[in-house]
């Protein structure tokens, strides 16, 4: 993974920032012309899934990925929740983030028996109401940050590590 | 996640098995090793100093705290130096003249929990204490008496702050496990905030490609002596002129070649460095000369890098020979001392490692004046580096440069030291014991009287630096280091910018794409060119010291759908929005109250205005009918002028005043001369008023004669106006008269008694009195008298009757 400073850079665009005020409504490029769907349609959805495959070169890209590449994801997938952590933290958010962290861990292990169950689990998610206690997420800061102190050792019983984190 | 908030970068380590977070960022100073980090967990927001001095710990200022966690050591019912209050800075609104809070602050005393002092601020951000805040509470601990250990050492968290933020690029650039990171994805926030995207799709979306992770970052100032702190340090930098030019400055081999640069800029100014022997010294050598060939730096066996400081003056020898010594520094201009200075600092004998400890302190010390010697910031505390017009202090450290440093000039703890050089001398002095091996090593070489401790000798070293900047007032040697501090990196440059104001960082955003680095902008001057906005990366260094110019918001980073705002947020902003409209319109309906509260009580003061001078003109309507009235009746009994009689003027008791004149005193008379007509209260006294007044006396005297009918009493007077020389004659026939009537009226009450008289009979006798007053006592007596005989006649007929009746 950073065997080498690995220089990538910012892929950030600077735009005007009046866009911030969110509407329910957002324009999507549906081939080569721009049209409004509504943020929660099945339309938005599909949308961003190609667009998260576009990014990946159609999947290709996770499936050749490399496991430097692999670990490395992991790691922005925890800094992403690392960022969301505070008091609060809703439950579905925080059990998706373990579930896309023990995902990503498998991958890294090459494993994927876990894969369905964690996808039915992911889908559950939604459905949770409530906020994780502080404590908890401090509970899972360790687990996980122990886990990526020995990333290079992550196998494929690495993800159990984390299953008592789903009972919140 | 918010689309204002500003991503706060974090630094990720890479292990041999793996990686971890290493955010803490420490600074090494002269007097104590500092770290800063987060207060809990590595995205707490609240963030934490902790300083170890090597000294004490419960004489010391352990930590500093910020945010919440300063709320939470602040509950707990400690406040500033003990008392329940913390200091409070505030700020008023130009427009409104409404003062506002700013910041709390102030040093918590030690505890079990913590062994030292705590500085806690609490203000709208997590950041540290601004200059004007550490000089309030520096005043504040100068006015106390007892014997705080920790007077001075509030400076040294002004110069954490600035050094902090370029230690944190050094740490980042100079270790290839290092690296700064944005604290999340916003693709992956956006796939797992997002319902119906599924755990593939979400993780497929991750791509480390478009995370945003530099292992190498630029510190970027328009402050001269940060900037060169930095350099010194090899820590890329790009230092930005007052006139927004910016400088690359180059880091490679920068103290040989600021050597250089400062040699060849006194070489310029006529100095020398012969490195010849002393004339009476053999043994010692002249290492820099001033154009007028006085030796300023010399070399020797007691004191191997020696500046001289000294007065030029004549010495006399052992053998009897007098000598010449003293370089006159004092006497040079700021911009030569200043160069003298740092030649003398950057030049300091030893290793490498020893000769940047010493420039390293010798900077630090600069920064301190830089900071502390503002007159605008320090306007809370004037004292600390007093007006021009009050020389003393600055008097007494230019004298310690010239006759050396004993123990005698230790700044005790339990004076109210005020100025700048005694209040960084006492923390000077109390890490006496706990200086680095590498400073007291080169102290060891560079000094040899080892009589003085090698400890107190590195402390005599420092106070040096700190009298010799204190040594003259109004800024001149500061601002000439500082000017100086430019000159170096310009040169350092080769007098070559990277960006000049006009062509938008374009050169620099080259560099750092060609680099793939990142900026930590401290300070600069005018706003941040666009293309280094994206760039800019956010730290807890630029949270502690309030810079985050140039930072993008999450708003501003965007992918092809722009950012996506957690439901949260959405709903606190909503609130947030409700609470603002209700405020305003509050406001408007408040704004609304006052104008009709205004209105109404300008016409209230309006009515009562019309009211009042209604009922002034009906009381003066009233007044001139009740005045006409007396006037008429006045005329009708004759009275012309009712005289007023002027009031005599109060006798207070209280009043000592002798001088007031008395007023004279007069007779009844004189006092109804005094006429008062309303304009003038002026005595007359001429002959018509003469006349007018015996006439005056004359009604009087009639209206005494009560016997008198009115109509009686108006005859009279009006014959005395006609002849006013008869008025005793008339006067007298009228007091006749009333007598004459009086005795009438009361023969006539007498007669009115005699009820055996018939009505007939009483008038025969009235008439006769009448006619003949003088015999009235007579007729009176023939009326009893006659009355007294029908009483008989009448008794004697009843007598008579009731034999008859009784028979």
């Amino acid at each position: 993974m950073f065997s080498r400073k690995p220089y990538t850079g910012s892929t950030a665009v600077t735009v005007n920032n009046k866009r911030n005020n969110q509407s329910k409504v957002v324009i999507i490029n549906n081939q080569n012309h721009g049209i409004l769907v509504n943020r929660n349609s099945q339309a938005y959805r599909n949308y961003l899934v190609r667009k998260s495959k576009a990014f990946t070169g159609e999947a290709s890209k996770a499936k050749n990925a490399s496991k430097g590449d692999r670990i490395r994801q992991l790691v922005i997938t925890y800094l992403s929740l690392a960022y969301e952590m505070g008091p609060d933290l809703e439950r579905k958010i925080f059990r998706k983030y373990i579930l896309l962290i023990m995902h990503s861990i498998d991958k890294i292990a090459g494993s994927s028996t876990n894969f369905e169950r964690y996808s039915q689990l992911y889908e559950e998610a939604e459905s949770l109401t409530g906020i994780v206690d502080i404590t908890d997420q401090y509970k899972s800061t360790k687990i996980i940050l122990d886990i990526l102190e020995n990333a290079f050792r992550i196998d494929s019983s690495t993800s159990k590590k984390l299953t008592s984190l789903l009972n919140f | 996640m918010s689309c204002e908030e500003k991503p706060n970068f974090v630094i990720v380590k890479q292990t041999g098995l793996g990686f971890s977070f290493d955010n803490n960022v420490t600074y090494n100073s002269p007097l104590a090793n500092h770290t800063l980090s987060q207060a809990q967990g590595v995205s707490h927001p609240s963030l934490i100093v902790k300083s170890d001095w090597g000294i004490t710990s419960k004489n010391t200022i352990t930590q500093l705290l910020t945010g919440q966690a300063a709320i939470k050591l602040v509950k707990t019912g400690r406040g500033h130096l003990g008392t329940k209050d913390l200091l409070i800075k505030k700020k008023v609104n130009k427009r409104t003249g409404k003062e506002s809070i700013i910041s709390k602050f102030g040093l918590i005393p030690p505890s079990k929990n913590n062994r030292g002092y705590t500085l806690a601020r609490i203000g709208n951000r997590n950041e540290g204490l601004s200059v004007a805040e550490l000089a309030i509470l520096l005043r504040d601990i100068s006015n106390k008496p007892t014997n705080i250990k920790v007077r001075g050492s509030p400076l040294e968290y002004k110069r954490l702050l600035d050094y902090i933020q370029f230690l944190m690029v050094e740490k980042v650039t100079n270790n290839d496990n290092l690296f700064l990171a944005r604290p999340n994805d916003y693709r992956v926030m956006d796939a797992v905030h997002t319902d119906g995207i599924s755990l593939e799709a979400a993780y497929d979306g991750i791509d480390e490609n478009n995370s945003t992770i530099y292992g190498k970052a630029y510190f970027v100032t328009m402050d001269r002596v940060a900037a060169l702190a930095s350099v010194v340090r090899k820590i890329p930098t790009l230092y930005q002129t007052g006139s927004q030019y910016y400088y690359n400055v180059p880091t490679t081999n920068s103290i040989p070649k600021i050597q250089e640069i400062l040699a060849k800029m006194l070489k310029d100014k006529n100095y020398t460095m012969p490195e010849t022997s002393m004339n009476n010294h053999t043994n010692r050598k002249q290492e820099l000369t001033t154009p007028s060939g006085r030796p300023v730096i010399t070399s020797g066996p007691l004191f191997a890098w020696f500046l001289d400081t000294r007065n030029v003056n004549k010495k006399t020898n052992a053998d009897g020979k007098t000598r010449t010594v003293g370089s006159d520094f004092h006497g040079l201009t700021d911009e030569d001392k200043a160069l003298i200075l740092f030649y003398w600092a950057f030049n300091y004998p030893g290793s490498t490692d020893e000769n940047i400890k010493v420039i390293k302190y010798f900077l630090a010390i600069l920064d301190t004046f830089h900071d502390f010697t503002d007159t605008k910031r320090i306007k809370n505390f004037k004292k600390m580096w007093p007006e021009s017009s009050n020389t003393a202090p600055y008097t007494t450290a230019r004298s310690k440069t010239r006759n050396g440093l004993t123990n005698q000039n230790i700044p005790p703890t339990t004076e109210q030291h005020k100025f700048l050089v005694k209040l960084l001398g006492i923390d000077i002095y109390r890490k006496v014991g706990k200086y680095n091996k590498i400073i007291t090593n080169t102290l060891s070489k560079t000094n040899k009287r080892n009589a003085i401790p090698i400890q107190l000798r590195v402390a005599h070293f420092l106070y040096f630096i700190t009298n010799v900047l204190g040594s003259k007032p109004s800024r001149g040697i500061i601002t000439a280091c500082e000017e100086l501090s430019r000159n170096i990196m310009i040169k350092l440059s080769n007098d070559t910018h990277i960006n000049k104001p006009l062509n938008f960082g374009e050169n620099i955003c080259k560099l750092l794409n060609k680099e793939k680095s990142c900026l930590v902008i401290d300070a600069i001057n005018g706003s941040v060119p666009t293309c280094m906005k994206k760039y800019s990366v956010f730290h807890n260094v630029g949270i502690i010291d309030p810079a985050d110019k140039g930072i993008l918001s999450w708003g501003e980073i965007l992918g092809i759908d722009g950012c996506i705002e957690s439901a949260k947020v959405i709903a606190a902003k909503k609130k947030e929005k409700k609470r603002r409209e209700a405020a305003k319109k509050a406001s408007a309906d408040a704004a609304a109250r006052r104008e009709k509260a205004k209105k109404t009580r300008a016409q209230r003061i309006k009515n009562e205005a019309i009211a009042a001078a209604k009922a002034k003109k009906y009381a003066d309507i009233k007044a001139k009918q009740a005045s006409n009235r007396r006037a008429a009746l006045a005329a009708k009994r004759g009275i012309i002028n009712k005289p007023q009689t002027a009031k005599r003027p109060r006798n207070n008791n209280n009043n000592n005043n002798k001088s007031t004149p008395k007023k004279p005193k007069t007779n009844n008379i004189a006092n109804n001369m005094n006429v008062n007509n309303g304009v003038n209260n002026m005595n007359v006294n001429n002959g018509v008023v003469n006349r007018q007044r015996v006439i005056n006396n004359a009604r009087l005297e009639l209206n005494k004669l009560i016997s008198l009918r009115q109509n009686q009493k108006n005859y009279y007077l009006e014959k005395m106006k006609q002849d006013p020389s008869n008025i005793p004659r008339i006067l007298n026939n009228a007091k006749r008269v009333a007598n004459t009537q009086r005795v009438i009226n009361n023969a006539r009450l007498e007669l009115n008694k005699l009820f055996f008289l018939r009505q007939n009979q009483k008038s025969n006798y009235l008439e006769k009195m009448k006619q003949n007053p003088s015999n009235i006592p007579r007729i009176l007596n023939n009326a009893k008298r006659l009355a007294s005989t029908k009483i008989v006649t009448r008794s004697q007929t009843s007598a008579r009757n009731l034999i008859k009746g009784g028979g």
